[in-house]
């Protein structure tokens, strides 16, 4: 009952320190979690750290989660990736080869993907791989980097070999073309539904 | 501050939705957001895209043990007090990346209080640590302002390389790019004075520091950066102990 149980009511049981429901919730993101520090900070002792003090800030502002504005996951991520490039700037440089950054949305759908990764991809993240993988592919490149690895322009600019307004540009351009998409997806599968 | 228009936030607004401004740029578009709904309304939309990227990345095995060990660090940390009753986390100054689009949404109080007291000088940030936790996560990240959140303080504290002692780094964006040099000192969990432990010097505007000292992340209750003269405090943060 616990494993089926909703997002939002996992995290509630968690924030009160529900030993099942604890359990369940570490189990249900760990992978995330960790998989996304480790893709920031590389070193897995670090990646630990930093995914160990995600759960622990999530279990400590719990009740600052407001469903009406993201998910679960995203806000969990959003705290894990916050503290893995906290940890990361301050600790040395980037170690992460952009190559492999960039193929990431490559990479979960790609036949080498693994099984887990895949069953966790679910129609929302499916939009957005399609949304982003219909961005030129400077921007789409720029994006990750700033998004997911946290780059300031000026870092995408030196990383890329392109002028600091470039970065700048198409980091703008890419996420304001990937919030449209998203939004003309979800009407087409609104209005597909209705 | 606030002679950002709509149009010149608007096109700021992805960056800062991305955390990625800093300095004069972000503390005008902050002044801008705090009275236009509508850029907040846009900015909500452009941040709800950024957050959804992370959900790309990709799943990782965590090493054996790790639910473990965060269920008992939970257990040592839910020995002091109830979540709710717990210092507010979100403080001038808060421990994680701050970035206003994310912030409004799930912590709007605190994020409106952020940004009204702009007249502050010092943020100060109570955490949390662990230390009766004998696993080595003991990673503590603070960010802080000051000159009116246009100086900038990242503080990190993590065990040392070899497991001995912690590392503190710190990294400092500032406002004013003249030279500066200013006094670092932790605060002993055990009590008593701070203790120097060296210096950061800030050449246009940017400064990093790295120390490695003789105590554990737990045993560390607050870092502070001292004016030039060593007298006020310019950046402070505090890990406040269980």
């Amino acid at each position: 009952m616990m494993w089926s149980a909703p997002d939002e009511a996992l995290l509630a049981g968690y924030a009160t320190g529900d030993q099942d429901a604890s359990t369940a919730f570490i189990r249900r993101h760990q992978r995330r979690v960790f998989g996304l520090a480790l893709s920031i900070v590389v070193d897995p002792v670090l990646a630990e750290d930093v995914s160990q003090e995600a759960f622990a800030r999530a279990w400590r502002h719990a009740s600052t989660f407001d469903a009406r504005r993201g998910s679960v996951p995203a806000w969990l991520l959003t705290i894990t990736r916050n503290l893995a490039i906290d940890a990361l700037r301050l600790r040395r440089s980037w170690p992460v080869d952009p190559g492999v950054i960039a193929g990431l949305e490559i990479e979960a759908t790609g036949p080498g993907a693994q099984p887990t990764a895949a069953a966790e991809a679910g129609d929302d993240v499916a939009q957005l791989r399609k949304a982003l993988a219909d961005l030129p592919l400077d921007q789409r490149r720029a994006l990750i980097l700033a998004g997911l690895c946290g780059r300031t322009a000026k870092e995408v600019s030196e990383s890329e070999g392109i002028p600091l307004g470039t970065a700048k540009t198409r980091i703008r351009t890419g996420l304001q073309k990937l919030r449209i998409s998203l939004e003309e997806m979800t009407l087409n599968m609104n209005e597909g539904g209705g | 501050m606030n002679t950002l228009t709509c149009a010149e936030f608007a096109a700021l607004a992805p960056e800062l939705a991305l955390d990625l401004l800093s300095g004069d740029e972000r503390a005008a578009a902050l002044a801008h957001l705090a009275g236009c709904r509508s850029c907040q309304t846009n900015l909500d939309e452009l941040a709800r895209t950024a957050d959804a990227l992370l959900l790309l990345a990709p799943s990782g095995e965590p090493p054996a043990g790790f639910e473990s060990r965060v269920l008992a660090r939970l257990g040592n940390e839910e020995g002091a007090q109830p979540p709710e009753k717990r210092a507010p986390f979100w403080k001038p100054g808060s421990g994680t990346r701050r970035r206003p689009g994310r912030a409004r949404r799930w912590i709007p109080l605190n994020l409106v209080a952020a940004l009204l007291v702009a007249t502050a000088t010092v943020g100060v940030i109570v955490g949390r640590h662990t230390a009766r936790h004998p696993q080595p996560s003991a990673i503590r990240t603070a960010t802080v302002w000051a000159d009116n959140f246009r100086s900038t303080c990242h503080i990190v504290a993590v065990p040392g390389t070899d497991g001995q002692g912690a590392e503190v780094l710190l990294r400092l964006d500032e406002a004013a790019e003249l030279p500066s040099d200013y006094p670092v000192l932790v605060d002993p969990a055990s009590g008593g004075r701070p203790v120097a432990i060296g210096r950061v010097q800030v050449v246009d505007g940017h400064g990093a520091f790295d120390r490695v000292v003789p105590a554990q992340v737990g045993r560390i209750r607050g870092v502070q950066v001292m004016e030039e003269d060593g007298r006020r405090v310019r950046y402070e943060a505090s890990f406040a102990p269980v």
